[in-house]
């Protein structure tokens, strides 16, 4: 290890800001971000089309696993559906889709084997999503929104409790 | 971000298997200027584009069929036969808990952005890449973006042996 080249072992690189001399400054109107920001409100029906059709498969795939709970891939295939609607509800303006997605899929990797009460709280989700979306309870959805808060939550409790 | 830039000659790829989740990305893109985006649902396309070469972002899913984001990143930093490793690579993913956003950042992502994203999110993101990029550092166990993002004061003798040939920024 006489090799004083050896020693080094972290060269940092500063390369040349090739992009920045592509961009160049002042290129698109102010507010075009606000203007780009409408364009997500464009695709808002086509994401509620697509939608109503993953509720049903993520419906069916929550029954399907209520059935088989020691079943894995029942229970990956909820986890990727409620996964993927988490990833898109909130941009298209559903952040209920994303917070209970957030809390189907938080529960499925924290449950440690699905017992009566795991699905329970798994069924209960499901369902709350596609009310969501069926229903189009966008934004915080207003009472309808925190009453599915709240009978989630209830859920919770009361399983938690028992 | 009071920064105004011009996307019009900036070549993006973006990756997604999700057919909204990229008709959104580029619209996006569109909106903020962008005149040449191309589009791949999975990595294979992906790959074929980037092999082509002349991309100057790449935006992609983490999860892609059959190999992954990661397994681009890890394409574009690490292989031999990659055109650039120091192309920028924003990774755009559902995939938003902790332990995805590590791997990203030791697999050598430029930047990470959580869905569902805003548009001034991921234009931050942009932003920070173009105006405000991040060293390279090559080491026994990474090749990529300076993984520090905090600059703060250092006074004793540096050690990660800068190289005096680089051309300046």
């Amino acid at each position: 290890m006489s090799d004083p080249a050896a020693g080094r072992k972290f060269q940092v690189i500063n390369p040349p800001n090739l992009l920045k001399s592509k961009v160049g400054s002042g290129g698109f109107a102010m507010g075009a971000v606000d203007k780009a920001a409408k364009v997500i409100e464009g695709l808002r029906g086509e994401f509620e089309e697509i939608a109503k059709v993953e509720v049903v498969k993520l419906v069916a795939a929550a029954n399907a696993l209520v059935a088989q709970p020691t079943d894995l891939a029942k229970r990956d295939e909820v986890y990727k559906i409620a996964h993927e609607l988490r990833g898109q509800g909130g941009s298209y303006g559903y952040p209920l889709v994303t917070r209970f997605g957030d809390q189907l899929c938080r529960y499925l990797d924290a449950a440690d084997g699905l017992d009566a009460k795991s699905l329970v709280i798994v069924k209960a989700t499901a369902d709350a999503i596609a009310v969501v979306i069926n229903s189009k309870v966008a934004g915080d959805g207003g009472d309808t929104g925190r009453a599915l808060v709240a009978m989630l939550d209830k859920v919770l409790a009361q399983v938690k409790g028992e | 971000m009071a920064e105004k830039i011009d996307f019009s000659k900036v070549r993006f790829l973006i990756v997604d298997p999700n057919g909204l989740a990229l008709q959104m990305l580029n619209d996006i893109l569109a909106m903020l200027g962008a005149n040449y985006v191309r589009r791949a649902s999975d990595y294979d396309k992906a790959m074929a584009v980037i092999k082509e070469g002349g991309i100057d972002i790449v935006i992609t899913e983490r999860d892609l069929t059959p190999l992954s984001g990661i397994d681009m990143l890890d394409y574009i930093r690490k292989d031999p036969a990659s055109r650039d490793r120091l192309l920028p690579v924003i990774v755009l993913t559902a995939r938003s808990e902790e332990p995805f956003v590590i791997e990203a950042r030791d697999h050598g992502a430029n930047e990470f952005v959580a869905k569902p994203y805003t548009v001034d999110s991921l234009y931050k993101r942009l932003a920070a890449i173009i105006a405000f990029p991040r060293p390279y550092v090559n080491a026994p166990t990474y090749f990529g973006p300076e993984r520090r993002r905090r600059q703060q004061p250092f006074n004793g003798p540096d050690r990660r042996g800068v190289d005096p040939n680089a051309p300046p920024r």
